[in-house]
């Protein structure tokens, strides 16, 4: 239950829509808070990011990459928090059934130790009402406090760890 | 064996569940003939101008809290504090199940049906989302309501193409959602606390939010911009109402909009001019807080805190009746001896007086007890002897004028009392207190007689000779009263603790019965030899009370296992008259006779019912 009084803009669950459902015309979108607001930072197509090549066969490597450095950029060197969420599209190979392509929008609570104890403590307790409004029950949550949990690889390996087996 | 052996007889419905705080939503049938709410695991579809007719659905599980009648009126779908909602068909009294469909893990807030009663919306506190729309045949998604990020408390459609959703949150936010399928539009901020209620007008040309801010704000119904707010000049801070606004219904016109707030008034208001037009003023306790209001064919019903249903005629801006009663377990009952009146009491020590015939009920002020009532009896000198669990007697002189203001005295008894007996006339009656009987007569206490084991009931005789206690020690106690003098004659042994004990009023029997399933009749001059040729073990649970008829040849008695059953003296060795599921799923907690052939039964759910017995 968010008790932080942060409210969350309109915006949020439409931008989300056109990220999840439909053409799925973004590929990732950045959150962030001002005048106790949660708004659309950014929202990027994946003709803006300009990645060529197919997303599964490097799961999602070369796209993770530049939504990294965008982070990186947007927080001053992570000294700011954020939320964000990513549409992670990846291969796993599952027991009996070969590999697979997989499609999953991960939702990222982005608290650097690097920002200030006051941002952290309003990213963090008003996470559950953004979470919330955006209906969390389909998607991936991580929290991240350092760029080496923000690595591809980390994640990708929680992802195959989650939907190798089932 | 000709005819019934039993019919229902008219039913005094129980009022609806309300939570300080919380909108209390009440569903209306299509025709607005009917209203529908919800208590304990029930759901009550009662008719808005008859008091003694209840539909009542007993097939939740657990606690039940909305109810909304589809548009087409042949489908209701109830929700429960698990999330569940239940859709069922209202044609057949047995109410089959269409389908049942857990929406997210969590209470159901509110229900809506679309027009053409095909798409259902549930909204209420789920864990992983608030909100779910489906179709209602199978039970398919048919959108998505999240949006909002506090759990929603209301949710409306819009009754004309384009179809919409609207939706109250406690994030104070009102959502719009467009479809089908239904996708999040926008959301408004115009509240600054909780959203309790939105509503559609029939036409759908507009929709209306109130919240906890005391607001009233009207929206276009397509694309839903602000288009007014119904203001109230005498109200300081420039809103609708002073307190926290509950529950909004439109008129059938769509002219107008009624609010029904914890400011403790109901206000109706002009839409075209957005003036107000009646202010209806209930009284001054927390108790009187309006938190549901529903507008019905002719007249308006608002629910208070105390579960009172009120009847505004909304011409004149008046309450017209008020329904009284119990949205509490009954734990006691008495009827006067020219058996016009029925007093009963709840669990909270609420005491009301209904009128048999009618079903007019009134609640007895002030409160008589402060906590549970476990005795209660009426003399014919109009004098209501009540004992409760705060461990008082308290003698209370009732007349059709001072129902509302009564007087009563009251005596502080030496342990916590279990059972009251008084005679007809009132002038002696007994307390079976947890360590002892207490003896009054003419409602001054005489005698304190210590008992070394614990009572559970107590009954006097007619002729004011005899006092049998039921005891926890699976004894039945007979004492002779003489003067002020109890001394023990005989013990009659059970197997299990006696749950009641009632001497027959013609002196002759001594009903007992006990947590072992048993129903003893005693004959009082042959020294207490049962008088049933057969053992009497047809209920399946602990018995809990017993009651004689006028004429002393028959008994009804009501058990754990919610049946009734009537038992003969001149037929003893044959089958009883077992009416089952007589309180479905609640067991009976208290009996009486109202002729020698018709009994008044009250249960755990609340409810007081009628039954026809012929011979």
């Amino acid at each position: 239950m968010s008790t932080s009084g942060v409210m969350v803009n309109p915006g949020v669950q439409s931008t989300f829509q056109k990220l999840s459902e439909g053409r799925k015309e973004y590929r990732y979108i950045i959150f962030k808070i001002e005048e106790r607001e949660v708004i659309v930072e950014a929202a990027v197509t994946p003709e803006e990011l300009g990645v060529t090549g197919d997303d599964y066969e490097d799961s999602s490597k070369a796209a993770f990459e530049k939504f990294v450095a965008d982070i990186k950029q947007r927080t001053a060197d992570l000294t700011d928090c954020r939320y964000a969420v990513f549409d992670f599209k990846f291969t796993c190979s599952r027991v009996g059934a070969g590999t697979s392509k997989m499609d999953k929008i991960v939702f990222l609570q982005i608290c650097p130790d690097g920002a200030t104890i006051k941002k952290k403590m309003v990213y963090a307790s008003s996470a559950s009402a953004i979470k919330a409004s955006l209906g969390t029950g389909k998607i991936l949550q991580f929290q991240i406090s350092d760029e080496s949990e923000m690595s591809h690889k980390e994640l990708l390996s929680k992802l195959t760890e989650k939907y190798a087996d089932n | 064996m000709s005819g019934e052996e039993f019919t229902r007889g008219p039913v005094f419905a129980s009022l609806p569940k309300t939570t300080r705080g919380l909108p209390t939503v009440l569903g209306a049938s299509p025709n607005g003939e009917k209203i529908l709410y919800c208590n304990s695991n029930s759901v009550y579809i009662v008719p808005v101008d008859n008091l003694t007719e209840a539909d009542i659905y007993t097939e939740h599980p657990i606690a039940t809290t909305v109810a909304k009648m589809s548009p087409s009126g042949f489908y209701v779908a109830s929700g429960d504090n698990h999330g569940n909602v239940r859709i069922w068909d209202t044609v057949n009294s047995t109410h089959i199940l269409k389908a049942t469909y857990q929406v997210f893990s969590g209470p159901v807030r509110d229900i809506a049906w679309n027009d053409d009663s095909k798409r259902i919306a549930a909204v209420g506190e789920g864990k992983e989302r608030f909100g779910h729309v489906f179709l209602f045949d199978t039970g398919t998604s048919n959108g998505n309501l999240s949006g909002q990020s506090r759990p929603m408390s209301s949710v409306d459609f819009r009754p004309t193409r384009p179809y919409r959703i609207i939706s109250g949150s406690e994030d104070n936010t009102i959502a719009l959602f467009e479809g089908p399928p239904f996708k999040f539009k926008t959301t408004f901020h115009e509240h600054s606390r909780f959203v309790h209620v939105t509503r559609y007008s029939p036409d759908g040309a507009l929709f209306a939010s109130a919240g906890a801010d005391g607001k009233v704000l009207l929206f276009e119904g397509s694309e839903g911009s602000l288009v007014g707010e119904l203001t109230d000049p005498s109200v300081s801070t420039g809103a609708a109402h002073s307190g926290g606004v509950f529950g909004l219904a439109w008129s059938h016109d769509n002219q107008r909009i009624a609010t029904a707030s914890g400011d403790k008034t109901v206000k109706i208001w002009n839409v075209p001019a957005k003036s107000l037009e009646k202010t209806v003023n209930f009284g001054n306790g927390v108790e009187d807080q309006q938190l549901g209001i529903q507008w019905t064919k002719k007249v308006l019903v608002s629910v208070s805190l105390s579960g009172f249903l009120s009847f505004i005629n909304p011409e004149l801006g008046a309450v017209d009746t008020v329904r009284h009663g119990h949205n509490k377990p009954i734990t006691a009952l008495a009827v006067s001896s020219d058996y016009k009146y029925l007093f009963t009491s709840d669990f909270e020590g609420n005491t009301t007086r209904w009128e048999i015939a009618s079903g007019a009920s009134k609640r007895i002020r002030p409160v008589l007890h402060k906590s549970q009532v476990v005795g209660l009896s009426f003399s014919n000198k109009n004098e209501l002897f009540s004992v409760g669990w705060d461990d008082t007697l308290q003698v209370t002189p009732i007349t059709d004028d001072n129902v509302e203001a009564v007087r009563s005295s009251s005596v502080k008894l030496a342990s916590q009392p279990l059972g009251l007996a008084s005679t007809p006339d009132g002038s002696v009656a007994v307390v079976a207190c947890y360590k002892h009987i207490v003896l009054f007569q003419n409602g001054k206490q005489v005698a304190e007689v210590p008992i070394g084991f614990s009572s559970s009931s107590v009954s006097i005789s007619a002729d004011k000779s005899l006092v049998a206690v039921g005891g926890q020690d699976a004894k039945v106690h007979i004492y002779s009263l003489s003067g002020t003098n109890l001394a023990e004659k005989k013990v009659l042994t059970h197997s299990a603790p006696i749950t009641s004990v009632a001497f027959s009023p013609n002196g002759e029997y001594l009903a007992v019965t006990d947590s072992g399933r048993k129903v003893v009749p005693y004959s009082v001059s042959k020294d207490f030899v049962t008088a049933s040729e057969k053992e009497w073990t047809f209920h399946s649970a602990k018995v809990n009370c017993v009651a004689w008829s006028p004429d002393s040849t028959r008994l009804a008695t009501g058990g754990l296992d919610t049946h009734i059953i009537v038992w003969s003296l001149k037929h003893s060795g044959e089958h009883p008259v077992i009416i089952r599921g007589a309180h479905t799923m609640s067991p009976v907690n208290g009996i009486a006779w109202l002729s020698d052939k018709r009994i008044l039964s009250v249960g755990q759910d609340a409810n007081v019912k009628q039954w026809d017995v012929p011979n």
